[in-house]
């Protein structure tokens, strides 16, 4: 019973109605000064082959929610919808591969070649937070300080993700 | 090394970063916004719902049978000379259908164990002469919020432990019979662990990645249901080994292996969501305990995270 409760719970989020999406030139304008940021920034969390799907969702996500136009920080906004639609695909993508599978498309999912496989595997050998951190430290060159204002949470967690992330690191590129 | 290792990691990112595919325009978003608007959610949706509930059935009658076999906890002993895996071999080979095929399973098992079960898994960390060094146990109950990092003593009982609820995080050390509230962590919705491959999500990853294929079937410490399903070769110096339940397409063992031939063996229960299982993931302070501020002065124990 709990499952089915869960497994109906998730298919009512799944299901949640948009609100219609209404973009105006401050969005057009917003979007088109951090597309290629936040594009950067899936790929880190996803991968490149993902990382189109994770931002249409996310910015759509945000375009078409009510809070939007009261956003003050929409760069902030937009990252922490990033990340949190890359946490979703996360959950979720291995049933979506599932599927690919079925209809015998498996191998559209497969890496692009110009990503080495080692590469890919050591960044998904870190949480999505840990991932989130150590993209923004090393691509970003954001500190602790600022990456905890964009992603919304404490500076303490950010240094602890970041020391975690760095310590996986080391384990998989210094064995 | 700081630096070395800095450079590392930078050049890494890099390489990811710089394989970003074109952002599309929002006119583009846009367009694809009114594509998928038309197509209806629902097919998938009942989709997931068909392919769980069969897969729920089994896996939990298998893993409370898995369970009950090896439910004394692998590090119930005692440290020393590890004793390894009983492997044996009675087949070898790979082709893609079957790699698809039981990727396909052990990515479903998962999942719904996910919603399910509580995940207990022991991590013995042995050296290249096949000593025990260090024994972590953790148990994770994603539907609760709750979850338990122990680091466990020579005799296998909890040394240390790290615990986590939606509301809270504290330490209790148990050779000193204290406790502390664990200052700058926030409860662990979400409870992940340090590697990959002992968390449910870093075990989906690695199935469906493709970096784990079949290879061959085994019987593991004597378990006929078990068989090999990957070894994965993408990281420098280092290999994993999964084993997965025949019967209910769980992992039940992940060996890392380095290059110095130190190994990571993580055993892992898929335990039945009952309520002595789920109060192992959100143990109580023993009666008695001391609480203190902050952890205590002079020897402080080894995080289980560390």
């Amino acid at each position: 019973v709990h499952s089915l409760k869960s497994a109906i719970r998730t298919v009512t989020q799944t299901q949640a109605p948009r609100h219609p999406m209404s973009v105006d030139a401050d969005d057009e304008e917003v979007y088109s000064k951090h597309a290629d940021d936040l594009i950067r920034f899936a790929t880190g969390l996803v991968g490149p082959s993902n990382a189109s799907d994770v931002v249409q969702e996310a910015v759509l996500s945000c375009l078409s929610s009510p809070k939007w136009t009261h956003v003050i920080d929409k760069r902030s906004y937009l990252y922490r919808s990033v990340y949190n639609k890359a946490a979703e695909f996360q959950r979720t993508s291995n049933r979506r591969r599932l599927r690919e599978q079925l209809t015998a498309r498996w191998e559209l999912m497969e890496t692009p070649p110009e990503v080495r496989p080692e590469v890919l595997a050591a960044v998904f050998r870190l949480s999505m937070k840990q991932r989130a951190v150590i993209v923004l430290t090393y691509w970003e060159d954001l500190d602790p300080r600022s990456i905890s204002r964009r992603m919304g949470i404490s500076e303490g967690s950010v240094k602890r993700h970041l020391a975690r992330g760095r310590s996986r690191l080391k384990e998989v590129l210094n064995p | 090394m700081t630096d070395t290792l800095d450079t590392q990691i930078r050049a890494l990112v890099t390489e990811l970063i710089n394989s970003a595919p074109q952002a599309p325009s929002l006119s583009e978003l846009e367009r694809r916004e009114n594509q998928v608007a038309g197509v209806p959610l629902l097919p998938r949706a009942q989709g997931r719902l068909s392919l769980r509930r069969p897969v729920i059935l089994a896996a939990l009658g298998a893993v409370v049978a898995l369970g009950a076999t090896s439910a004394g906890l692998t590090v119930a002993g005692s440290f020393g000379a590890h004793k390894g895996n009983t492997t044996t071999r009675t087949g070898s080979g790979s082709h893609p259908e079957q790699t698809a095929f039981n990727r396909h399973k052990v990515v479903s098992a998962v999942l719904t164990a996910d919603q399910d079960e509580i995940l207990s898994e022991t991590t013995e960390f042995v050296d290249p002469g096949g000593q025990i060094v260090n024994a972590k146990r953790v148990f994770v109950d994603n539907t609760g919020g709750n979850a338990v990092y122990e680091t466990l003593s020579a005799s296998g009982s909890p040394a240390d432990a790290l615990v986590f609820s939606s509301e809270s995080v504290i330490d209790i050390y148990y050779a000193k019979q204290v406790w502390w509230p664990v200052q700058g962590r926030s409860g662990a919705r979400s409870p992940s662990l340090q590697d990959p491959e002992s968390t449910i999500s870093g075990v989906q990853s690695l199935v469906s990645s493709g970096q784990l294929k079949v290879v061959s079937r085994a019987e593991i410490n004597g378990q006929a249901a078990t068989e090999v399903v990957g070894e994965a070769d993408g990281l420098p110096g280092s290999s994993l080994t999964l084993w997965v339940s025949q019967a209910t397409n769980l992992p039940i063992q992940a060996i890392g292996t380095q290059s110095d031939g130190s190994q990571q063996v993580t055993s892992y229960l898929w335990l039945a969501r009952n309520d002595q299982n789920v109060a192992l993931a959100a143990p109580a302070v023993p009666s008695g305990f001391m609480e203190l501020s902050g952890p205590p002065a002079g020897e402080v124990p080894t995080s289980p995270l560390g």
